[in-house]
């Protein structure tokens, strides 16, 4: 196991490596370059002030120099550069901003893992019930909605019509949990729901799997108890595929956030990235996606890591 | 609703040319805050914290490098500058207590005022103030447009302790105008390298923190000089947390859940309903934020020929606009100074909505079908909108127009390199008409040389003189003639007013904004502002 | 190292049927009807998933026959007008039929999204294939690709392809061309995983040997004989996968990066819409209606699909 850990981690370098090339090419061969960014309108044509500009941000120098230099500032001094928009540090910025995707991120998984749970094993014991097909029903449209369009729908209807929830806004769950969480269900939800119908089916597929197993019908003639053999056996195995896609989605979830950030002014990672793209903040955007593919590839790792101590069948290469 | 009108420019400032006295700027003072009085009779509580939903987030905290916009960013109120304004828009006296020009408009005395500091409790003298405008020029640590709103200031010179003066590069008037805190705000030398992190500013709140996108602190400097006519400290609130909430819709949720207790705008689209279902559980103000017009490119595209120009100006009905953009609100216009104001000028024509006239135009000049691109800036929602009106309108008569979005760096790029056809523009309302008609228009202005890029002899001389008369009366006469001119050729073409509409809950009292929605001015605004609860 | 234990199941024993044996004749009717019924439930759902997308191609290729107006010609008199006879949908701020704007608005999305998810396949297929065929540090090497391409946080890869090609003040045509490009070449990892998985197991089967045997070329013996057996998974894969490239390029339009005004387009009208949310709140529906409708359709069919193509699948 251990040895298979370190296989992996070491796996990990070159496709953080690549990522890393992928992100500094794509950044400078956005038109609308750096010096247009920080220079005035006025300035950005006077080929003085570019040529000064261009040597102050190290500009001048053929692009596989600049990619060493950039990523030798992170690796050795954990240094990400400033950025060209706020003149603050970058690493500083991402990393406040982080904890708010992370909260949205944790807690929206865990709602649809609320919900999927119960739901699936419902529809997966009252199979070809009606409830089955209620279930069955409600998920495959919870996958079809549009994210943005269910997270207006939301706020106009909870906030605005019902008055119950407040439109948004950050609060650390460390400050005050209460609030927090009042200002948290909303994107939590926006977000959860649409989860959740991934995950039910995927419960109920994964319980129907188990139950047809041999163990289930012999722990029954055994005369166990239904419920017992249902929770105690059958669910726990067909948690772990469960689990583990929650836990990629949550990965996924780091990066894919920006719509329902945006919508609802959620300060996380996801808004940072999309504003320092609007505004051509290449330092950020580097650095940001850097983090981002990072964290992706280790919670990935974590998660499959996971699977395999849980699941012993697997055969480890 | 309270629309302010500014009726009494031209007394101040004559007497402000004539080197008033101390005893004649008390008085101006005291009748800058007659209308604060009132207010102040209602035994302002001092204290509060007032929860600001602003429309945007600064990107930056370095005031000489990031506009911190006077009448949306909450961080504006950290600063103030050699002159103020008050509630009316007239140019009254701020960090400095007086000045006056010398003989020919060249150089400005200003003189300051004893005893002010900056938050970290540094005196305001002339050396401060020197440092400040060399770092604004300098291009390494100013910001564009910050250099270019005091491009006419060439050096600053220390004459006393509290006497500084300023050199002009061009004789004009309009030095006092361009000191103001909009655009040009004093910062703490001492500070100044902390600036992206800690600003230090003179205003009546000071820095505490800001978390980007989450929430701008600031508090109550203890310190500050200016008092109400009953001698109480401004400001009244302890303190101001801005919160950034873009989506308008979410903005005006959190005012109406009470998350926040003042909003600085709110959509087009909501202005009539929140009027008509809420205007007695809140305060509501309309205010006049600027101008939006059709830019024509001189430089290359179709709009070099003076027929198009025509066609496509008479192709634009403005009605259109105003119902489709504005929903009703603002006025349709054909200057930027909104009728009212002193700069609002008479007589002047501009061609009429008439569709027929511009396709048979385009058809004599065998012009039908001319590709058109239609620049604007993807954020700016109402250019947007206003860009897919008038590239309709334009369509119906003939025209080929391609709408071109663009982010704010390739916009920028776009326009300096001249790469459009016709752009849609915005104005912000600048409290000197030379910042209008100058720099838009005047061929030497940098800025105008990326907008149309229009050239007119008669019209450069007349931005000159104008600069340089002291009698408004006369100026008037001139920009009359000059606009006059500019809607013959047509460099741009005017279309509407820009209102801004903001609201906040009763509990906020004694606040009203600037005529041209400014925050804070002399005795009023946020700083005279207090919380009931 | 597999251990026989309780919990393994030889294959393809099926316990149902075994069950049903015991039971009397009247149990054995009912679970056959119910059976009937959940087959007949299965399948509508995935015949009304195809018949959801036959509407929507339909819709998408006779627009100008169907659409009552023209969608991007704007009337000032008309703006804002809830749904009537004249407008089905209602208009617009602009006075714009939305009717007709949704039913255009379904070919440009149609046409991106199966040409974007057609680009995936040809790009991600090779790649699998090879990949999965050829083993070894080859196959190392471009799953370690692959696996940087995934960690590309998603939509962030889509925005800066989408600011890429808007900055270019490109016409409309490459516009789109580009936005193609852009899904395309997001949708290809994933494709080239899934097409690796099958061709690994199929690579062991004897007929791989055989043609070995023979000295068939490598390129033959995947592109003709191992491929085709790999199709169902990968035909799965590429309906549903349409449903979410429609997700992502309304999503793209509603953040203000899909095409430029004033073409019409269902996420750039939700946008639009956003605005009178509280005041006419039908300006959302429809598009989010459209939306979900179009994935929903594509969904139920790549899931009816799957149960033909796929009987392993335990959702019988």
């Amino acid at each position: 196991m251990i040895r298979y850990t370190l296989y992996r981690l070491v796996q990990l370098i070159p496709v953080l490596l690549m990522v890393s090339v992928f992100v500094f090419v794509m950044i400078y061969a956005l038109p609308g370059d750096v010096i247009d960014a920080l220079a005035g309108e006025s300035e950005a044509q006077d080929p003085l002030v570019r040529a000064a500009l261009e040597k102050e941000l190290g500009l001048d120098k053929p692009v596989y120099v600049r990619y060493f230099v950039w990523l030798g500032k992170i690796v050795i001094y954990g240094d990400f550069g400033k950025s060209i928009t706020t003149g603050r540090s970058i690493g500083v910025e991402v990393f406040k901003r982080i904890p708010a995707t992370v909260y949205l991120a944790i807690v929206a998984v865990t709602l649809s893992l609320i919900i999927a749970i119960p739901m699936g094993t419902i529809a997966a014991v009252r199979r070809r019930t009606w409830v089955d097909y209620v279930v069955t029903t409600a998920s495959v449209t919870g996958i079809s909605f549009p994210q943005f369009w269910f997270a207006i729908l939301c706020v106009l209807f909870f906030s605005l019509f019902l008055g119950w929830l407040p439109a948004s806004e950050y609060k650390s769950p460390f400050d005050d949990l209460g609030l927090s969480i009042k200002h948290l269900i909303l994107p939590a939800s926006a977000l959860g729901v649409r989860l959740a119908a991934i995950t039910t089916r995927l419960t109920r597929s994964a319980m129907l799997d188990e139950i047809r197993k041999e163990y289930v019908d012999t722990a029954r003639s055994l005369g166990l108890p239904e419920r017992r053999v249902i929770f105690k056996y059958t669910l726990r195995n067909a948690l772990i595929p469960t689990i583990t896609v929650a836990g990629l989605q949550f990965g996924n979830l780091l990066g894919g956030t920006v719509v329902i950030e945006a919508i609802f002014a959620w300060p996380g990672i996801g808004l940072t990235l999309y504003d320092a793209i609007v505004s051509r903040d290449y330092p950020m955007v580097q650095a940001s996606v850097l983090i981002l593919a990072t964290a992706f590839v280790l919670v990935n790792l974590l998660v499959d890591l996971t699977y395999r101590l849980l699941n012993p069948r697997i055969r480890l290469p | 609703m309270a629309r302010q009108h500014t009726g009494h420019e031209d007394e101040f400032s004559r007497r402000q040319f004539l080197a008033g006295t101390g005893g004649a700027l008390v008085g101006m003072s005291a009748l800058g805050l007659a209308g604060q009085a009132a207010a102040a009779k209602r035994h302002p509580q001092r204290g509060g914290t007032l929860n600001y939903g602003a429309s945007g987030d600064a990107s930056g905290l370095d005031a000489h490098r990031h506009n911190t916009n006077h009448v949306s960013a909450p961080l504006s109120v950290m600063y103030t500058g050699l002159t103020d304004l008050d509630q009316a828009g007239n140019i009254v006296p701020g960090l400095a207590e007086s000045w006056e020009p010398n003989k020919d408009l060249t150089s400005w005395v200003f003189h300051l005022r004893k005893g002010v500091l900056f938050h970290n409790g540094r005196e305001v003298d002339a050396e401060a103030i020197k440092l400040n405008f060399e770092r604004i020029k300098n291009p390494k640590t100013g910001g564009d447009w910050e250099r270019g709103a005091i491009a006419n200031v060439d050096r600053a010179e220390v004459i006393d302790r509290h006497t500084v003066r300023l050199y002009a590069v061009a004789p004009s008037v309009t030095m006092p105008a361009n000191v103001m805190h909009y655009p040009t705000r004093m910062m703490a030398p001492d500070a100044f390298d902390t600036a992206a992190d800690h600003p230090i500013g003179t205003g009546p709140f000071k820095f505490v923190s800001w978390t980007r996108y989450s929430e701008t602190r600031m508090e109550r400097f203890e310190n500050y000089w200016e008092t109400d006519a009953e001698g109480n400290n401004l400001p009244y609130l302890d303190a101001i947390i801005g919160k950034p909430k873009q989506e308008p819709s979410v903005r005006l949720t959190a005012l109406r859940t009470g998350q926040v207790d003042f909003i600085d705008t709110m959509a087009q689209a909501d202005i009539t309903p929140f009027n008509q279902d809420h205007s007695n559980d809140y305060h509501i103000w309309e205010w006049h934020r600027g101008g939006i017009f059709t830019v024509f490119n001189f430089r290359n595209g179709p709009f070099q020929d003076k027929r198009l120009r025509t066609a496509a100006s008479h192709a634009i009905d403005r009605n259109a606009i105003h119902h489709a953009v504005f929903y009703g609100h603002g006025a349709m216009a054909d200057q930027p100074y909104p009728e009212g104001n002193p700069w609002h000028l008479e007589g002047i024509t501009s061609l009429e909505y008439d569709p027929e006239r511009a396709k048979a135009i385009l058809k004599e000049a065998r012009a039908v079908g001319t590709e058109v691109s239609l620049l604007c800036l993807s954020t700016w929602v109402i250019g947007r909108e206003t860009a897919q009106v008038v590239q309709d309108l334009l369509s119906a008569v003939g025209f080929k127009v391609e709408v071109n979005l663009l982010d704010m760096v390739p916009w920028r790029q776009a326009r300096t390199k001249g790469a459009f056809s016709a752009s849609i523009q915005g104005n912000t309302f600048r409290y000197d008409p030379d910042d209008f008609f100058g720099r838009n228009l005047y061929s030497k202005s940098q800025y105008a040389k990326i907008l149309s890029g229009w050239h007119n002899e008669r019209y450069d001389q007349l931005i000159e003189e104008a600069k340089r008369t002291v009698d408004t009366a006369r100026r008037k006469a001139m920009y009359t003639e000059a606009w006059n001119i500019a809607n013959a050729e047509l460099p741009f073409f005017f279309l509407h007013e820009l209102t801004d509409t903001s609201a906040a809950a009763k509990a906020v009292q004694g606040y009203q904004p600037g005529s041209a929605g400014a925050l804070a001015y002399h005795g009023g605004g946020l700083r005279a502002a207090y919380m009931t609860t | 190292m597999a251990r026989a234990s309780i919990t393994s199941t030889p294959e393809g024993f099926d316990f149902e049927t075994a069950d049903l044996a015991r039971l009397s004749p009247k149990i054995r009717l009912w679970r056959g009807l119910k059976e009937a019924a959940w087959e007949l439930w299965r399948n509508r759902l995935a015949s009304i998933g195809a018949a959801m997308v036959i509407i929507l191609f339909l819709v998408a290729i006779f627009a100008p026959v169907l659409a009552t107006h023209n969608p991007v010609k704007q009337n000032y008199r008309e703006m804002l007008q809830t749904p009537s006879e004249a407008h089905y949908f209602g208009t617009d701020k602009f006075g714009r039929d939305i009717w007709s704007r949704t039913v255009w608005g379904a070919r440009r999305l149609v046409i991106i999204a199966v040409l974007a998810v057609c680009l995936g396949m040809l790009g991600g297929i090779p790649l699998g294939a090879i990949s999965g065929y050829f083993g070894g540090k080859l196959d190392a090497v471009l799953m370690r690709v692959v696996d940087a391409w995934l960690a590309f946080p998603g939509i962030l890869f889509y925005l800066l392809a989408a600011s890429f090609i808007r900055a270019y003040e490109l016409s409309l045509f490459w516009n789109t061309v580009g936005l193609i490009v852009a899904l395309g070449a997001a949708r290809m990892p994933s494709m080239a995983r899934l097409v690796r998985g099958s061709v690994l197991a199929e690579r062991e089967k004897e007929y791989v040997e055989a043609s070995h045997v023979i000295g068939e070329s490598h390129l033959y013996i995947v592109f003709r004989q191992i491929l085709p057996n790999c199709l169902s998974p990968v035909i799965i894969q590429a309906t549903i996968a349409l449903g979410f490239e429609l997700l992502i390029i309304t999503s793209l339009s509603f953040l203000g990066l899909g095409a430029p005004p004033p073409t019409p387009d269902w996420g750039a009208d939700l946008n639009l819409a956003r605005e009178h949310m509280v005041t006419r709140p039908y300006l959302a529906i429809f598009p989010g209606l459209a939306i979900s409708y179009a994935v929903l359709g594509f969904n139920l069919f790549g899931d009816g699909l799957r149960d033909m193509l796929d009987p392993r699948i335990a959702d019988r």
